[in-house]
């Protein structure tokens, strides 16, 4: 058999994913130092790929002075996170996020001002205010795109990296990469490395049956997440999914952020508010999850109250921005804002800091566990990232490798890895038949839902286990019969790792905590005394699964026991959500 | 393990008459995150290749001509 | 053999493209152009502005929306006069939000005169720029005949936060056209108590049009005019809800006082948004007397009024 074609680029700093995070590390790691050969690798094209291919309607989590303070908004995600998250990355971001609002306005990203061009946020009473709308914000791509040309940022398109290269010291080495449309491999011998590929978000099977309409990118399956353990790196809290509320079957988010402000809110089937908890949290999708079970489900978007002009204006909004096939969905079914509520769900699992918590640990400075290798956006650890955080975490991880760089040589590539790690790639095409990636998936993620989604049992975990256990073996088995499949059947891989993942840190925090993403039936209690810690997933010298607790670093924001017991009288206790 | 061929319905339509792939244009082709679509060199139009579409319009919408139309998967509807 | 996407565009071959036969092939060489940062692209794409092919000139107008320089900025100006309307269009679009300041004066120019066309889409251009020369212009413009240069000319005036031009604002504060109405209601943002576009801004919570009342009173709660109160209060009786609530939020940061009643009142509402925003109004002005009414919300049906009267009970009781 001939030796698969194979190009090698040399990089100072790799950046692996080109959605949102990563183009902004790429940008900043090129500003602080214009010398550096900066790479940005994407499996899609750059112009268009992840969590916001078609733009993003607004912020929700900006800190501007005179609506809400860095401080501020560290204790309400501290709150909403049960106390469990690292506050300096938090403060990191929060004390970013003006800066980062600005510079990315400096660009041509467009923010809805007043008449006098100032930033108009959305006020909201008694809790500080973040929310300000992109009511235009399809361009975001777009002014990204632009300015990594105006930087000549080496953009490599349609290539997928599917392990890292570490050195025999721990310390990170580059990646491989195969191309989806030829299969031809690329080895980027790199100093530095940044992953931001996005949330695990094909994950847990959407409730429509159909693999790709999940609620995240379908694109964003995880290979970031199965790349950062293979290599060593600490995995946090997977335990605490991502779960959403979004419309029912087509799987797209809801918008409350964009309807909320003129008047829509979530209703039960009386058409009445139910929702107590004022953060976005696990707690709130437990109040979500126990209505849509209660004789008051199913839960809809209620706009029908409001002026047909104001209508009007969502929908412009809506139709354009995130997820614009929304209306054509509603459109098929007849439903008009106006005239009847939409129908909601939640969505299937996955992780996602975005709008949960859990992902690759990574430090103030963006760092994982191994030297090296940084990590930013839904993949990584810092909750609530949402858009600017993926922007704000992204410009810090790129600056910190810009500045690692000039610490370390360029290390040699490990041609025994690179050859193990190309038969591993191509074992799939070498088949001629067996079973396709699209069986394998369908079954992984049908066992995510039946056995990992919350209520979470221990026995029916265990089960889940065994499963994916058999799925293992029967990856030996898979057959791809062009590049494009061959893409697939990586990322099934990356998918049943996530699923192991999963399954491994969920049966490790015997607790219930962030409300419906942690709820164990059989550990309904939140166990401070023994539970109040960070659990870190990484892979043993074996290549086992191996857990730690780790503690919550001492807060540099004080939360007081009022303002957290204020939060905890609001919890649904999980015994009477089980009711 | 032998494989069957599977038909599936396509969400991605592309009205021959507009489409000015046979130009050397490949935007819709380019912009797809999940790299379902292609184009025909005999017919000298894209298509959609593979039933795994997220319905995120980037080749709707970006498409110089107005040839694409995304449907919702017949799944979801 | 290269990897790098951002290297694979041969500028020789898309000029040779840009000047086929073929007006399908040209207009694709025009897309690709827009990716490629080179000054060459932009003057392949600026002839592309007076290719005989409407699809061609419409492909090089959206694809100079990627590239910066006078010269873009001249060629794009130029391309307001297009006979075929999607160029123009294109072009007004790749013209607005540029934040190149050297190409006001150009600008300013093609705001002073021509088709209404291509006034508003200078006018557009010119907001984000904020610059003071185009002050002068703008107001001239008020009095313009077609209503989208007059709606384009009061944003731009709203940027540029200028006194003077309040006498220009409270003309179009009843303009015919209620488009113009309600975007002069967001330019007053910046007026300052006892400057006379206050005048106007108050006046425009009885203006006919609902949205324009709304407005007003948004407007209001972000420029905390004091002499707004009276009015305002008045507001609380509006027939629609929106003006009321936004009438709520601005007596609440207005810390109004005399608001006690009229958002007691709306507290009873039956649109829940409303009694969530009076509840809130109430707490921002944070009086003792609010009390009795706020207590009847911390048991309302709708668990954000509840929450909402609950804070707002903390704040009156200091």
């Amino acid at each position: 058999m001939n030796a698969p074609v194979t190009e090698t680029l040399e990089a100072d700093v790799l950046v692996i994913g080109g959605g949102t995070g990563g183009p902004m590390a790429a940008i900043r790691a090129k500003e602080a130092n214009p010398h550096l050969r900066v790479v940005l690798l994407e499996k899609a094209n750059v112009k268009r790929s992840g969590a916001i291919s078609m733009g993003m309607d607004g912020l929700n989590n900006a800190v501007i002075p005179g609506y809400a303070t860095p401080e501020q908004y560290v204790k309400e995600i501290t709150i909403a996170n049960d106390g469990i998250v690292q506050q300096k990355p938090l403060l990191a971001y929060a004390n970013g996020s003006y800066d980062m609002i600005r510079y990315l306005d400096k660009l041509d990203v467009k923010f809805e001002k007043d008449g006098a061009g100032d930033y108009a946020v959305r006020k909201v009473h008694h809790m500080g205010t973040y929310v300000l709308p992109m009511p235009q914000g399809h361009h975001v791509k777009k002014v990204l795109y632009r300015q990594l040309r105006r930087l000549r940022i080496g953009v490599v398109n349609r290539y997928m990296a599917t392990r890292l290269l570490t050195t025999r010291d721990g310390r990170i080495g580059g990646a491989i990469g195969v191309n989806t449309r030829t299969s031809e491999f690329l080895v980027i011998r790199a100093k530095t490395v940044v992953l931001t590929c996005g949330a695990a978000g094909r994950l847990g099977l959407p409730a429509s049956g159909y693999l790709f309409g999940t609620y995240e990118n379908a694109a964003n399956c995880g290979d970031g997440h199965a790349m950062a353990y293979h290599a060593g790196a600490a995995l946090a809290n997977l335990e605490c999914y991502q779960i959403n509320p979004l419309i029912k079957d087509y799987n797209g988010p809801s918008c409350a952020y964009v309807t909320g402000p003129f008047g829509g809110y979530t209703a039960n089937n009386k058409g009445n508010r139910f929702i107590e908890c004022d953060y976005w949290s696990g707690q709130m999708m437990l109040e979500f999850w126990r209505e849509l079970e209660s004789g008051n489900g199913p839960v809809f978007l209620n706009m029908t109250h409001l002026a047909p002009e104001t209508i009007g204006e969502i929908e412009t909004i809506l139709h354009s921005n995130e997820r614009p096939s929304r209306g054509r969905f509603h459109a098929r079914r007849g439903t008009d804002y106006r005239q009847r509520m939409v129908e909601m769900h939640i969505s299937e699992i996955g992780f996602c800091a975005g709008h949960s918590a859990s992902g690759v640990w990574v430090d103030e400075r963006a760092q994982t566990t191994v030297p090296g290798l940084y990590a930013a956006g839904d993949m990584a650890s810092v909750p609530h990232n949402y858009m600017l955080g993926a922007f704000v975490n992204g410009a810090i991880a790129g600056e910190e490798a810009a500045r690692f760089c000039a610490e370390v040589d360029l290390p040699e590539a490990d041609g025994a890895a690179v050859a193990a790690e190309q038969d591993r790639v191509l074992a799939p095409t070498r088949r001629g038949d067996g079973l396709t990636p699209f069986e394998v998936e369908y079954k992984t993620r049908r066992l995510v839902n039946d056995y990992l989604a919350p209520p979470k049992i221990t026995a029916k975990m265990r089960i889940a286990q065994e499963r994916f256990a058999e799925i293992r073996d029967d990856l030996g088995a898979l057959v791809a019969r062009d590049p494009h499949e061959l893409m697939r059947a990586l990322e099934v891989q990356s998918i049943l790792d996530c699923a192991d993942m999963a399954a491994a840190a969920s049966l490790f925090r015997t607790e219930s905590r962030w409300g419906f993403y942690h709820y164990r039936i059989d550990y309904p209690e939140t166990d401070n005394d023994d539970w109040f810690c960070h659990t870190l997933l990484s892979r043993d010298a074996d290549g086992r699964m191996r857990h730690r607790k780790h503690a919550v670093d001492p807060y540099v924001v004080p939360v007081d026991a009022t303002e957290m017991t204020a939060y905890q009288k609001l919890r649904i206790v999980p015994a009477e959500a089980a009711e | 393990m032998p494989l069957a061929a599977h038909a599936a319905s396509v969400p991605v339509v592309v009205d021959d008459a507009k489409c000015i792939a046979a130009k050397g244009c490949t935007v819709c082709v380019d912009v797809c995150p999940l790299d379902v679509l292609a184009i025909d060199l005999v017919r000298g139009s894209a298509f959609m290749k593979y039933d795994e579409c997220w319905y995120c319009m980037p080749c709707e919408v970006d498409c110089p001509t107005g040839a694409v139309t995304v449907n919702i998967p017949y799944l979801l509807r | 053999m290269t990897v790098f996407d951002t290297d694979t565009d041969d500028l020789a071959d898309l000029a040779a493209r840009a000047r086929s036969e073929d007006a399908g092939v040209r207009r694709v060489a025009m897309l690709a152009l827009a990716e490629t940062p080179e000054p060459d692209a932009a003057a392949l794409l600026i002839a592309g502005l007076a290719d005989p092919a409407a699809e061609v000139r419409a492909a090089a107008a959206q694809a100079l929306e990627e590239h910066a320089g006078a010269d873009v900025v001249r060629a794009l100006a130029a391309a307001l006069d297009d006979p075929e309307p999607r160029v123009r269009e294109a072009a007004a679009a790749a013209l607005a939000d540029r934040h190149e300041a050297d190409a006001a004066p150009l600008l300013i120019a093609r705001a002073a005169a021509g088709t209404a066309f291509a006034r508003a889409a200078a006018f557009r251009a010119l907001r984000e720029l904020a610059a003071p020369d185009a002050g002068g212009v703008a107001l001239e413009a008020l009095a313009d005949a077609c209503p989208d240069v007059r709606r384009e000319a009061v944003a731009v005036l709203g940027w540029l936060r200028d006194e003077s031009a309040q006498p220009g604002l409270m003309r179009t504060a009843i303009d015919p056209e209620p488009e113009v109405r309600r975007a002069t209601m967001t330019a007053l943002v910046s007026v300052r108590s006892g400057a006379p576009g206050a005048a106007a801004l108050v006046a425009g919570l009885r203006d006919p049009d609902w949205r324009v009342r709304e407005e007003a009173a948004a407007t209001l709660a972000r420029s905390r005019l004091p002499e707004g109160e009276t009015a305002l209060i008045r507001t609380m009786e509006d027939p629609v809800w929106q003006v009321r609530l936004k009438a709520a939020g601005a007596l609440g940061r207005l810390r109004a006082l005399a608001a006690l009643p009229a958002l007691a009142i709306a507290l009873a509402s039956e649109i829940s948004n409303l009694r969530k925003e009076s509840a809130a109004a109430l707490g921002e002005i944070a009086d003792p007397a609010a009390l009795p009414a706020l207590r009847t919300a911390a048991a309302d049906p709708d668990p954000e009024v509840r929450k909402t009267a609950l804070w707002a009970i903390g704040r009156c009781r200091g």
